[in-house]
């Protein structure tokens, strides 16, 4: 992985500003902020008058906003920044800007946590072993969720002997929790006030396990802590948002859950801190999904709860926010290279039947390159695409161009055959889908 | 979009006549350079191979009528092609509406069988009629085709008929002169036999499509797929590969091209004696009319008596060796980059991928027009005049400035080891990937003339 370069004069901060607004990766807007707080003390007197090109740019950008108004006010005579809730924000950039605000008051430039160090947005364990214990030598608290978010980032879950050692010296509350997430120790302690992080460095750790040690705690029922995701759908007739009567996929239980969180905090949905980024439940807002493109950079080593929000309700979706989102979601996993475990296979599923070509294409790159990594859950994936085609989620058509696809690996073939398989089996006392006889040929030619 | 006040117009339409087994194409020719106006016919002969011929000009008129970003209104009636005659060779070119797509027939010597009576570039009359005849010449029919009209040689009468007018968009003639240089930076990249095009096609999207693809090669051979991967040519606007699609069938192989920093890509259809080029531009909404990578170069500007010398040594069509020019004239590596771009930006040379040569053409239009479609620089020029330049720092490879904007914005300008930044929304949006912004040209012009 490629160092990330953080601005170290403050020409470079200045001219970063053009690249943070134009880059496609949301997360440089961090490298930005963490340049400004580390140059905090060398920015010139006319800092002012040389962003003034750059307001009405930031204006129209994604977080631009947010940090033209922190930075203006920061320059003012006042260096006040308002602290108030919006639950407009993302609330995990919002926490990083009052962090940084109070930091500037205090003079303090000890960096971020959760800065990304490793390209694209990783953190790998040498520099955030570094940067705690930089916050220990000057006796400073990090802030939770930077660290929570930190140890979700972490490029590398193996580390040297010697990085080991340093683990084990530090001491902060939180030195046990980065000592499980390494594999230095196996002791699960659910203490209250770490809780988030303990339950995100668990999953980070093992994505399959299941951890009975948070089943007495007030997360117990929150998706992932407990049991990986693994959620039950179902495909029944209702309305599209084009009104029009199709099959609509719902996550069951899983979407009640939310609407329950939902209802059970809308008095307060803006309240800080919802650490609990693997269950998602701080993007649930009144909208029932509150999506943002930095979210996933924020969830790396176990985005399937995350990513289920993004699962499109019906294949026929060509709505342009609809289609952008889904597009989205399966364009940031297949370009990073970001694994999934669970439920993100319906998502991919969902992905293969959908009616734009593109996203049909980026889903067979992502299982193209998760069997070249050797983690692809054959028989999960084929279940779920069996179970889409026998409830009519999507035509067959669009699979058969799948089964058709060109240079397939052996591999490949075999994960066609078994979702053709699936595909018959589901459909068993069912009525059968428009041109299903092109998938049971198919499926006795592969067969043979 | 502004529509230049140039309209070129035709005292006869084209026209075709057919004759048993033969289909004669008479296209009428107009240049706004006056010399080249007086001669009656450039070239009149046979072209062998005129099934593939004829689809391959059919093909290029449906693109200068295609656009894939542009709203109906702006969409001019119609544009013709433009043909440049000489040194046995005929090249046709134009630009979609949109200005996104390039596109090129260049025949060769071996496929052509008549005389070539003046060289020069003209645009010609490509209308309904003769583009409908294009689609029906057949395999077992003859192609005879002249470039303006010579009355010795046409064998039946010219019918009749009224003028036709037509208004050429800026960025249409804008395009012409920055793609070639576009076009010589760029690298070969892959060479697809017919099958393996075949299959490739298969995997095109027919829609638009807003997101970039790539074409890349792995195990299972050339491919286009919405992932980037090491060797893949990135194409933006992937949908605009359906121009090529009805070609596909006739070709021998196909070349792709790509620029080292991906602002655009190019495909080489070959056929016998015959290629045909396309040019893409990085994206649908980015048309070659407002690229500027070659501005640096023209902050020194060559001097007019080198443009009419070079006009006197060169022909159409006729291959510009720019190493043997410089040491037969004394002139030095950089002078030779500076006057090659500034060549390429009034029109004056064009690019050959497979042989890697640049050739001599002139567009037909005035010189001072083409003079004119450099905005940036004029804007430069502009903010040098108006001393809005501060130099504050030139030293050791370091230069800091400050330059006026517009509303009173002050920008920033650094060029450190010949990387120039700056402030402005230009620069944000492209950084340095379509040429430089006006700010930092200014800086650069301030400097040289110090």
């Amino acid at each position: 992985m490629k160092s990330v370069i953080i601005p170290k004069n403050w020409d470079d901060l200045l001219f970063y500003i053009g690249k943070a607004i134009k880059s496609d990766n949301i997360w440089s807007i961090e490298i930005f902020t963490e340049g400004l707080n580390q140059l905090q003390n060398k920015v010139p007197s006319d800092f002012s008058k040389q962003i003034k090109p750059y307001r009405k740019q930031l204006e129209n950008s994604d977080y631009g906003g947010y940090l033209l108004e922190f930075i203006e006010n920061w320059a003012g005579e006042t260096k006040s920044f308002s602290e108030k809730k919006d639950e407009s924000w993302n609330v995990f950039f919002r926490n990083k800007l009052i962090l940084l605000h109070r930091k500037m008051q205090k003079e303090n430039s000890l960096p971020f946590l959760s800065t990304p160090s490793a390209e694209p947005f990783y953190v790998d364990p040498e520099s955030l072993i570094s940067r705690l214990e930089e916050y220990e030598k000057v006796k400073e608290e990090p802030d939770l969720d930077d660290l929570i978010v930190a140890c979700n980032r972490i490029s590398e879950k193996k580390v040297s002997a010697g990085l080991k050692e340093r683990i084990k010296k530090l001491k902060g509350n939180y030195s046990s929790a980065i000592q499980y997430l390494f594999g230095i120790q196996d002791k699960i302690k659910a203490e209250k006030e770490l809780l988030a992080l303990w339950t995100q460095c668990a999953r980070t750790r093992d994505a399959e396990a299941v951890y009975k040690e948070f089943e007495k705690t007030s997360a117990a029922d929150y998706p992932s802590v407990v049991h990986p995701f693994l959620p039950e759908f179902s495909i029944k007739s209702g309305k599209s948002k084009k009104k029009k009567e199709e099959p609509i996929i719902s996550l069951d239980h899983h979407d009640a859950w939310f609407q329950g969180f939902y209802e059970k905090n809308k008095e307060k949905p803006a309240e800080y801190p919802k650490q609990f980024y693997y269950t998602s439940s701080c993007f649930v807002s009144d909208k029932s999904v509150n999506l943002d493109p930095m979210y996933l950079s924020l969830v790396p080593h176990y985005a399937d709860v995350l990513l289920s929000r993004f699962i499109p309700g019906s294949a026929t979706g060509n709505d342009a926010d609809d289609c952008d989102w889904v597009e989205y979601a399966i364009r940031f996993i297949a370009e990073n290279k970001i694994r999934i475990h669970h439920a993100g296979w319906i998502l991919v599923g969902a992905c293969l039947l959908f009616e734009k070509k593109q996203i049909r294409a980026l889903a067979a790159e992502y299982i193209s390159f998760s069997i070249e990594e050797k983690f692809l859950k054959k028989e999960y994936l084929s279940g779920i695409v069996g179970k889409m085609i026998s409830d009519k989620y999507g035509p067959v058509n669009r699979l058969m161009e799948y089964i058709d696809r060109r240079g397939s690996s052996k591999e490949e073939k075999s994960l066609h055959l078994e979702i053709l398989k699936n595909c018959i089996q589901s459909t068993e006392g069912k009525e059968l889908p428009v041109n299903f006889k092109k998938l049971t040929s198919a499926f006795e030619e592969l067969s043979d | 979009m502004i529509l230049s006040a140039y309209e070129y117009s035709y005292a006869v339409p084209s026209a075709c006549t057919e004759e048993q087994s033969e289909k004669q194409f008479l296209l009428s020719h107009c240049t706004e350079i006056e010399e080249d106006r007086n001669i009656p016919c450039f070239f009149y002969g046979k072209f062998r191979y005129s099934f593939i011929i004829s689809r391959c000009l059919s093909a290029l008129s449906r693109t200068v009528k295609s656009h894939f970003s542009i709203k109906p209104e702006q969409r001019a009636a119609m544009r013709d092609p433009i043909v440049s005659v000489g040194s046995s060779q005929i090249r046709f070119e134009g630009f979609s509406s949109c200005n996104s797509v390039y596109v090129r027939v260049d025949v060769q010597k071996d496929a052509i069988d008549g005389e070539f009576l003046a060289s020069g570039c003209t645009n010609v009359d490509f209308n309904d009629p003769i583009i409908r005849a294009f689609n029906t010449v057949s395999r077992s029919e003859n192609m005879i085709m002249g470039v303006g009209y010579d009355h010795l040689k046409v064998t039946t009468p010219i019918s009749s008929v009224t003028e036709k007018k037509v208004s050429l968009p800026d960025r249409w003639i804008k395009g012409l002169a920055n793609v070639q240089y576009y076009f010589s930076q760029m690298e070969f990249a892959f060479q697809l036999n017919k099958i393996q095009t075949i299959e490739l096609f298969k995997d095109l999207p027919s829609g638009a499509v807003k997101s970039d693809y790539f074409l890349l090669e792995d195990i299972n051979g050339y491919r286009l797929s919405p992932i980037s991967k090491g060797n893949s040519v990135r194409i933006g606007g992937v949908h605009r590969l359906n121009l090529i699609r009805t070609m596909i069938p006739f070709i021998e192989s196909m070349s792709v091209y790509k620029d080292p920093e991906e602002q655009s890509s190019a495909i080489n259809l070959h056929f016998k004696d015959t290629n045909m080029i396309f040019v893409f531009s990085a994206g649908v909404y980015r048309g070659f009319s407002g690229e500027g990578k070659n501005l640096d170069s023209l902050t020194s500007e060559i001097p007019e008596e080198w443009i009419i010398g070079i006009n006197s040594l060169f022909k159409t069509n006729e291959i510009f060796n720019p190493k043997e020019l410089a040491l037969e004239n004394g002139i030095t590596e950089s002078t030779m980059k500076n006057a090659l771009a500034s060549l390429y930006s009034i029109g004056l040379l064009g690019f050959d991928p497979e042989n890697r040569r640049h050739y001599y053409r002139k567009l037909p239009f005035k010189l001072k027009r083409l003079l004119s479609f450099n905005p940036r620089i004029l804007k430069a020029r502009k903010v040098l005049e108006k001393e809005k330049v501060i130099i504050l720092q030139n030293d050791k490879g370091l230069i800091e400035a400050e330059v006026k904007g517009s509303f009173e914005v002050t920008h920033r300008v650094k060029i450190e080891d010949n990387r120039p930044r700056c402030t402005c929304t230009w620069y944000t949006n492209h950084e340095t990937a379509r040429g430089l912004c006006s700010h930092i040209l200014a800086v650069k012009l301030l400097l040289q003339s110090d």
